[in-house]
């Protein structure tokens, strides 16, 4: 990459040269130490004045001159320990500066191959989205000491996501209050949104699973959550034409005759730049439902619903990963907005849902599982709200990158099995609540597949 | 009525004026360099905004040092003036 300008924020909020911002440290480095030296002089004046004034006991005059000498040494081992730090700091922007430029030049090289002469309705768009971390990455400098640019990049994404949620809230930096960022914002999701167009569902039925995993009742929230990883691991073998889209409905059956349900909905599989394109787990559906925009992907898991036979009586569970999480809160809003089914329970794993879940009613109780090293439930800048039927539960499983510390076999079955076993009183409360979907006598799980036409 | 400075203390006084009043300059020359390094950089967004404030902070107090280094300076001239040669 070429040291002169390295990253520039769309409409040119954030532009930085890495090199001169590491060179920049090395001054400010290097005064620091030159500071440091003044200070050493001015202590051992200091020290100086005290043996002087030993020898002359009548010396009360040059008591101000030690007072001045110990105030302008007190400043400048601050400014000294500050300056230290700004340094620090500054050299590490740096080195996110050169990892965001070269992760988001990978993706417009990528994505420009794809789209052909396509790209240039949307490129402008997209150079200010993909430069959007390094703005974080500038607001968040922080003192991570990693090597290389991935490193560093890594470190930063993964030691502390929820740096994401202050800086996007613009709590530490006022981000967000700039006047010229929020109207980039809404431009950049007013095109990419035009661009990936949503449309209308399509439900197939893809049979009834006989697998044993899909045939044992979840005892458990890890069970739940193994339960949803079951559905996303495979369903590539039946889908077809698209990588996601497919979903679980199981019928739980309780040995006095009732019955509940739980819906696994999945989360992206395909983050192909097309346009119009028939897997709803894609940009298309990413990029309204994290507003709380309603997708195709919930209309189409609504109308699955319907073509299984769930009844408005019926107790329904949601479980769903990422995507699949934030389409749940929406379809548990809608559903209960039109008394279409009625949904007792959703279950999220990693799924940015801040801006969303304070909307679904009280008669819906939401648990938010939240890997603290995972990035992505944290994209929307915004964190959950604490309130009685909105639950957030955050562990910390340490992966070595992000894409592991958003899995649901690496991480999220921790976390769920983090959370059974804290004995705090909500989450007990919560899974008290829920009781009706881990005792179940046994199950049937039906697929369905939902694409976009 | 204070004892007499040994003129030893009186060159010892006058070698730390010398040593103290040197300094202020440096200080405050190391504050324009510093001002003057945040400021040239080619670097603009949130996080560069606060970088320069803290840059710009941290010269203030150096200033202010520096103001001090002058007093304490000045207030040793005075008593080395009234010593005994």
């Amino acid at each position: 990459m070429s040291g002169d300008v390295g990253v520039s924020g769309g409409l040119d909020v954030v532009r930085a040269a890495p090199d001169a911002i590491r060179l920049a440290g090395a001054v400010l480095g290097r005064t620091a130490t030159e500071i440091d030296d003044v200070r050493a002089t001015c202590s051992s004046a200091y020290w100086a004045l005290w043996t002087v004034a030993s020898l002359d006991p009548g010396a009360v005059a040059i008591t101000p001159a030690q007072d001045a000498l110990d105030s302008a040494v007190r400043i400048l081992i601050d400014v000294v320990a500050d300056l230290r730090v700004i340094v620090r700091r500054v050299q590490v922007a740096a080195r996110l500066y050169e990892a965001v430029d070269a992760f988001g030049g990978g993706l417009f090289a990528h994505l420009g191959r794809a789209l052909g002469a396509g790209w240039h309705a949307i490129e402008p768009a997209w150079q200010g989205l993909a430069k959007l971390p390094a703005a974080v990455a500038a607001g968040a400098a922080v003192g991570l000491g990693a090597g290389s640019p991935v490193e560093a990049w890594d470190a930063f994404s993964t030691s502390d996501p929820q740096l994401l949620d202050t800086v996007l809230d613009g709590a530490a930096l006022g981000l967000l209050a700039s006047p010229t960022w929020l109207p980039l914002l809404r431009g950049v999701d007013d095109l990419l949104q035009a661009y990936f167009a949503d449309g209308r569902p399509v439900v197939t039925a893809a049979g009834t699973d006989t697998a044993v995993p899909a045939t044992l009742p979840p005892r458990s929230l890890a069970d739940l959550i193994d339960g949803a990883e079951w559905r996303d691991a495979h369903e590539e073998d039946t889908a077809g034409a698209t990588k996601g889209g497919e979903i679980d409905i199981k019928f739980l059956h309780h040995p006095d005759g009732t019955r509940s349900v739980i819906v696994d909905i999945p989360g992206t599989k395909d983050w192909s730049p097309r346009g119009t394109d028939p897997d709803v787990t894609g940009w298309a559906s990413n990029l309204r439902a994290i507003q709380g925009a309603p997708t195709t992907y919930e209309r189409g898991v609504l109308d699955a619903m319907q073509r299984a036979g769930v009844r408005p009586d019926d107790h329904v569970l949601l479980v769903g990963h990422s995507l699949g999480g934030m389409v749940a809160v929406e379809t548990a809003r809608d559903a209960a907005r039109s008394g279409r089914f009625r949904v007792t329970n959703v279950v999220t794993a990693g799924s940015p849902v801040g801006h969303t879940v304070g909307a679904v009613p009280s008669s819906v109780q939401v648990l938010a599982l939240e890997n603290a090293e995972d990035l992505v439930p944290n994209l929307d800048g915004r964190a959950n709200p604490a309130t009685r039927n909105v639950l957030t539960v955050t562990a910390d499983v340490p992966e070595h990158d992000l894409g592991h510390a958003h899995h649901l076999d690496d991480a999220y079955e921790s976390v769920a099995e983090a959370a059974e076993h804290s004995g705090d009183p909500s989450v007990d409360y919560y899974l008290a609540n829920a009781e009706e979907f881990l005792d179940a006598d046994s199950v049937q799980t039906q697929r369905y597949v939902i694409t976009r036409h | 009525m204070s004892a007499p400075v040994p003129a030893a203390a009186a060159d010892e006084i006058a070698r730390l004026v010398a040593r103290i009043g040197m300094q202020p300059d440096l200080v405050r020359a190391l504050a324009v360099r510093a001002a003057a390094v945040a400021d040239a950089l080619l670097w603009h967004s949130a996080g560069a905004t606060a970088f320069r404030d803290q840059v710009h902070a941290d010269a203030v107090r150096l200033r202010g040092a520096a103001d001090s280094l002058d007093a304490a300076a000045d207030v040793l001239r005075r008593y080395a003036s009234g010593l005994p040669r």
